[in-house]
This record gives C-alpha cells, structure tokens and sequence, in this order.
C-alpha cells in the first residue's frame, strides 16, 4: 500500500513538506490521503480514517483520491463505505485495472459476490495475467457455488504465480470439496514443504484426509496443526472432534472383531419395532396363491414369446414338429405294414393316438428341465422361483400338446379319418397323467442337471430308450407274451394305452394298470419337488 | 425394513470357501440409505442378492417386512430376444403392478425412443442400464438394491437418475454397492461394513468410510512422503 520509508529522517522530510503543502491549500485531496496514509502506516488507524473521510468530501470526483480513501477505510473495515466510493471512481475511470481489482475485493468482503464477479471479470479484461484477479474471483465463484469455474480460475493464478501458499490452500479446500482428494493433498503437500510452520495449511491436510477417510493421517495433521498454533479455537475444536470420532470406531472394531459367538446374543428379535403391512382384503393363503397365478401367468407369456425365438412361424412351430414326426413314421411304416393298423382303420391315427402321449412326455421333461439353466437372468428377480419357472413352462406345454391333439384329430376328421376319441375323458385323464410323470421328471433332471453337468445326456438315452420300448408304433397286443410282460413295467407303455383305451372303445388291453402310472406320476412329482426344496439353497448359488 | 437374523452364507471358489457373513444379526431400518463398504471379494454383491432373496443364505433367516427391489445389477434381469416394452411388461405382472403405467413411465424415462420395440440383444450397455433402472423406479418398493451401475450412462442421464431416485427417495430408502466414495456420498446417509463375515451398520456415513479405510490398513490413498507416520 505504502512503502516503508527508509528512515525516520525521510519519514519527517516527508511528513514536513506534505503538511506544508496542505498549509497553502487545506483543499489539497492527494495530500491529505498521503498524510492519512501514513497515519495508517503508524498504525493510528482511526485518525487515517478520519483524514481520509475529509479527503473524499474535499475532492469527491477525483478517481485517485477516491481510490486512496477507500483503500485506507478497508483496512478499518469500513467496506460499505468503500464500495460506495468505488462505484464512484469506477464511473468516473472505468478503464482503470488496479480500481476494478480492489472494488472486486470490497464486494467480495460484503458478500456481494455477482457484482464482484463483473468487476474482477472488467479487472480480468485488462490485465488477463492478473493472479490476484484469478484467485478473487476463485472466491466468488466458490460463493455462488460455481465450483467448477473457481477451480478453473485458482489454477490459471497458481500458473502464474506457482510458489503462493495462500493460494494452494485456496484450491486445496476447494478441491476437497470436489471430492478431488488426491489432488487437494498434492497441493496441501507443496505448500507444506514451502512453508513447514503453517499451521493453517497441517489443518485443512486434516480435514482432507477426515474426508478421505483416513483417520490416522487426519489424526497426526490435527496434532501438528494444534502444536503449531495452540491458541486457535477452530484448530483445538477439530482435532478434539477427531480424537472423539476415532475412539469411537475403533472400538466398533474392536467390537466386530470379538467373538461371533457375542454376536448372536445380539438377538434382538423382541423388541423390533413391527411395521404396518400392506392392507390386504384376502387371507394370506389366497393372497398366496393370486400371487403365484400372477407370476406363472407373467412366465408363461414370457415363454410363449421367446420359445420359438423371433422365427416367422414363431407359435406354429409347435404344431409343426407332430406333423412332420408323423408324416416320417407314416412314410416308414405305411410302407412295412401293408397299411393295416393294430388296432382301428387309419394307420395315421394309430401313431398319432401313441405320438401325442409321448410328445406330452418328452417335451415337458426337456422344456422342464432346461429351467433353472435357461432361466438365470429371470431367477435374480427374487419374485420368482424355480417352481414358478417349472410350472410356467410344464403348463405350456401340457397346453401346447393339448391344442395339437385337438387340431391333429379336427383335421382327420376333416379329412375324412375316423379320428373321434370314444372316452374323451379318459384320453384327457390319461394325457395329464402323463404330463405330470414328464413334469416330475423334469424337475428331477432340473436339479440333478445342476450339479451333474452331462445328466442331460445322460438321460436323453432313458428318453430314446422308452421311445422303442413304449409301443407308439406297433401294439404290445403284436408282442410274445414273455417280452410284453417286461415292457409292461415301462409307465410309458401303459400311459399311451390308456390314452388308447379312451380313444378306441373296443381296445382294453388285460396288461394296462392305470394304477401303475399314477403311481409313477405321484412318484415323480414328489421326488422333483422334494429335491428342488432341500437343495434350494444351493440352486440359487451363482 | 430387512432383518437378518443369524445369517451365515459362504461361496465357494475353485479352490477355497469365502464367508460372506457369519452368523450376522442386524436391521437395515426403512428411512436410512445405506452404502456397503467392502474390500474386492468381500462379498458385497453377494450380501445385495441375499438381501433381495435373489440367493439364499446357508443358515438363519433374512427377514422383508417391506418391499425390496430386485438388485439392479449392470447385467439386468432383461431376456435378450424379448423388445424393452416385452420385458418391461412382464416384470410389472410378476409385481402385479399396473402393466400400462409402468410401461409409459420406463419410455418416458429411458429415452429409447423406437429401440423400446427392439429385442433388447440389440441395446448397447448404456440403452441397457436405462432400461434396467427404469423398470426398477418404475415399481414402487420400499428399498431400492444398486449393484454398482450408477456410473453407466452420460452425465445427463446420470443427473435424471439421481433426481428420479431423490423422488422416490422421499418414501423409500437405498442400499447400494459402489467403489465411488462420491456415488456412496451423494447417494447415502450412512454406511455398512462388511468384512471377515462381519456386517456393521454405522450411524453416518463418515464414520463407515474411515472405518473402511482402516481396515483397507496399508492402502493409504496417498503416501505422506515427508512425514514418517508415526502410529497412533
């Protein structure tokens, strides 16, 4: 602001020839701020602002005296007064760089940060290598919570001036609040070695490295900082802070770290608060069970649409795998026997009326059992579970398999076959029957699949196996006694003749027990849902 | 709010098992959203699939009195030949929520504009992520599980998604996984740390991350070179 004067001898030479010229002109402005300025600089405060009060009354439209005043009344904080002086020289000179700086900084001490912004930016404008001017306005940018632009502005001024500590705390705390914790410490670390005795800057490394998280460096800068000035309250309040803080985790630790037989007994089970359930109008058991249809329901959609991939036929190709299944045998056998069925008139019928069950069968065991596999992604949903996946897709294809029979046996008819089944029921009651052994199957294969990985290939034999042996297309009725005796242990056998004995009215074979393949079926689920329940948890496992 | 009581799980690597929690007992009170702290490994994502019921524990019981989301993981629950709209519809009916609301929000949210009828095979990881936490704020529930995906997307869409989540947020509460302290800091009030098996739910949130960094021990976020760290 000034300089010092070089002796008390200058300092009179001085003083003496000023006060002689306000002698001879007690209007002489600039000498009156001299004289107040060195007031100033004796640290007789007051009397400097007085004087310099004086000088703007006696010259209130010179820039420089203007100028000159509100420079000495800022330092007796008189900045509401300053501001009004600066906004007068600033009119009245608005291309002077150095007024524009020190007005930025008295708005900036009243907290009038936008103003102040537009003055440092005209600042700016005139001298763009200005540090000052980038670290103020650093400031007021952070006030209005640009904190971006702030960070911007501080490192164009620590460019230029690279060795000022006032400004690497400045972009240090700011940094920290970015969240920029390695670089708010870089800073802190430099101005550490540049000025080991700051205690302002062992502070903020403190705050930063709370923030970071690491209590035991935070702990020992807080220590420094305390040591070095340890009279400050704000210092002596945060290490405090710290010490109260870390004591507590560490006990924590300590805590975690005892026994974890301790740590069952911290059973609080009883005194949980218990919060309100959801209202709802059903019995838990129906809600249950609403719940369950919903999300079998959402399945099966979802499959219907993805079985068959994006393919043009998409659904059709259900129907189309029987009929060329069909067309094959009929093409082979038609050929080897002479065209006669076993049993009714139309050979086509015949394999069908065996093809149906066992297609019911096959398909559910391998749609079933591929569940748990094809269906990871759908399993983290924790609303569904593999039961629900295995319903989902049994149902579509116990009703996929019903809807071909309906259309296979509509379009013999219509083609003229005798193709009406004489006990629907029974047909029906024999198909279900079926399904659910297939399904239980497939649960079973589902879970055996997971922990052994070739089952699958394993049991396609078991499937290929009872595709000859199940009597699809010849009847066990064609068969030696001895060798029919043993097929009739295979549930399969005995399933697709009791689908026949509901579609042929004179077909009751002394071999078929219904019986047997309920049994089987009852079997079959059980041992599926059983094995699904008892190794759950370790199904869902990633 | 979700309770665990006595939960033990453990999974098993090639070569050895991992205990993810050991005999835990503790809440995660509705109105707190919690950050899980964790080293590599410890089993953070695992405890988010236990807590959503997407993976069982070995022993003890996770109790829901709430409604938890399912964990919106980067991979999502999305079936690849499925269109954004098809997925988006089945999972409201397995929440039983209302199919054409859900749907309008998750395109309104998403911004997939005509990719929202594509199979969803076709979708960048960004369009995916969308998606998935569409369809997630879409449904109501009561506790919101985030897999570590808040950092997909630009910056835009990062900006929707956490004004999306303050929103819900006034009812429902967070428990995320993330290795950003920034995501954990704008995202949550306070923090859990699991480590050896052991689940500690802290009061704030600072407290949960210098607890961390004290476990973490010899991984100091930057090395003091000019001051010997004499231990307290």
């Amino acid at each position: 602001m000034v300089d010092a004067p070089a002796s008390f001898f200058e300092l009179r030479e001085t003083l003496v020839d000023i006060i002689a010229k306000v002698r001879e002109d007690v209007r002489n402005a600039p000498a009156l701020i001299t004289i107040a300025e060195q007031f100033l600089h004796a640290r007789y405060e007051d009397q400097a602002a007085t004087i310099a009060r004086r000088a703007t009354e006696v010259a209130p439209d010179d820039p420089r005296v203007l100028r000159g005043a509100s420079g000495i009344l800022a330092t007796v904080r008189e900045h509401h007064l300053c501001s009004r002086l600066c906004e007068k020289a600033v009119a009245l000179n608005p291309a002077n760089a150095e007024l524009r700086l020190h007005y930025g900084v008295i708005l900036l001490e009243l907290r009038e940060n936008n103003k102040a912004i537009d003055q440092l930016e005209a600042h700016l404008a005139f001298e763009p290598d200005s540090a000052m001017g980038w670290r103020n306005i650093s400031s007021a940018l952070c006030n209005i919570g640009e904190f971006t632009r702030g960070l911007d502005a501080v490192n164009k001024a620590i460019t230029l001036t690279p060795y000022n500590i006032e400004f690497r705390i400045h972009r240090a705390g700011l940094e920290n609040h970015l969240g920029m914790v390695g670089e708010a410490l870089e800073d802190l670390q430099f101005a550490q070695s540049e000025a080991p005795d700051n205690a302002t800057v062992r502070w903020l490394t403190s705050v930063v490295f709370e923030n970071a998280g690491d209590a035991d460096a935070a702990l020992i800068h807080a220590r420094a900082a305390c040591e070095m000035a340890p009279h400050n309250l704000e210092f002596a309040g945060h290490h405090e802070r710290l010490e109260e803080r870390f004591g507590r985790i560490r006990e924590t630790l300590d805590r975690l770290d005892a026994s974890s037989q301790q740590r069952a007994q911290q059973l609080t089970r009883a005194t949980l608060p218990r919060l309100p359930r959801r209202k709802s109008q059903h019995a838990p058991w129906v809600q249950a069970i609403i719940h369950q249809n919903r999300i079998v329901f959402a399945l099966l959609l979802r499959e219907m649409k993805t079985r068959f991939g994006e393919t043009k036929l998409g659904y059709a190709w259900a129907l189309l795998e029987p009929i060329m299944h069909l067309a094959l045998l009929a093409v082979v056998f038609s050929a080897m026997n002479n065209g006669q069925p076993p049993i009714g008139e139309s050979l086509l019928v015949y394999y069908f009326t065996g093809v149906l069950p066992y297609l019911t069968f096959s398909n559910t065991i391998m749609h079933v059992q591929a569940g748990i596999e094809s269906n990871r992604n759908l399993l983290q949903i924790p609303m569904v579970t593999h039961v629900d996946v295995f319903f989902a897709r049994g149902l579509l294809e116990f009703l996929t398999q019903l809807t071909v029979g309906i259309v296979m046996f509509t379009t013999f008819f219509a083609i003229g076959l005798p193709a009406l089944p004489s006990q629907v029921e029974t047909c029906v009651l024999a198909l279900i029957f079926v399904w659910s052994f297939g399904f239980g199957i497939g649960m079973f294969n589902a879970v055996m699949a997971h922990f052994i990985k070739s089952w699958d290939y394993l049991f396609s034999n078991v499937v290929r196996a009872l595709y000859f042996t199940s009597g699809i297309f010849y009847s066990p009725g064609m068969m030696p006694d001895w060798i029919r005796e043993i097929l009739a242990w295979n549930p399969m056998l005995q399933g697709i003749d009791w689908f026949r004995s509901g579609f042929y009215s004179i077909y009751e074979p002394n071999w078929l027990d219904r019986g047997y393949v309920v049994m089987w079926s009852i079997a079959m689920l059980m041992l599926g849902l059983g094995m699904e329940r008892s190794l759950r948890r370790k199904l869902t496992a990633q | 709010m979700i309770q665990l009581e006595n939960v033990t799980k453990t999974y098993r690597t090639k070569s050895m098992r991992k205990v993810v929690l050991d005999n835990v007992t503790t809440n995660f009170p509705l109105g707190r959203n919690v950050g899980i702290l964790g080293v590599n490994g410890a089993g953070k994502s695992t405890l988010l699939r236990l807590l959503a019921g997407s993976e069982l524990a070995d022993s003890g019981y996770v109790r829901r009195r709430s409604r938890v989301s399912f964990p919106l993981a980067f991979s999502g629950t999305v079936h690849p030949s499925l269109s954004g709209r098809e997925n988006v519809a089945f999972i409201a009916r397995v929440y039983g929520a209302d199919v054409r609301r859900v749907i309008d929000y998750v395109y309104e949210f998403s911004e997939l504009g005509p990719y929202f009828d594509m199979p969803t095979r076709t979708y960048s990881s960004g369009m995916q992520a969308k998606l998935a936490f569409g369809l997630c704020l879409a449904i109501e529930f009561d506790f919101y599980l985030i897999d570590e995906v808040t950092a997909v997307g630009d910056a835009r869409f990062q900006a929707r998604c956490k004004a999306a989540f303050e929103d819900r947020m006034k009812d429902a509460s967070i428990i995320m996984v993330s290795h950003s302290f920034e995501t954990i800091r704008s995202y949550c009030d306070t923090g859990a740390l699991l480590n050896n098996g052991t689940l500690h739910i802290f009061d704030n949130l600072g407290e949960a991350i210098m607890a961390y960094r004290s476990v973490l021990g010899v991984e100091r976020l930057v090395e003091q070179p000019m001051i010997a760290h004499e231990k307290a």
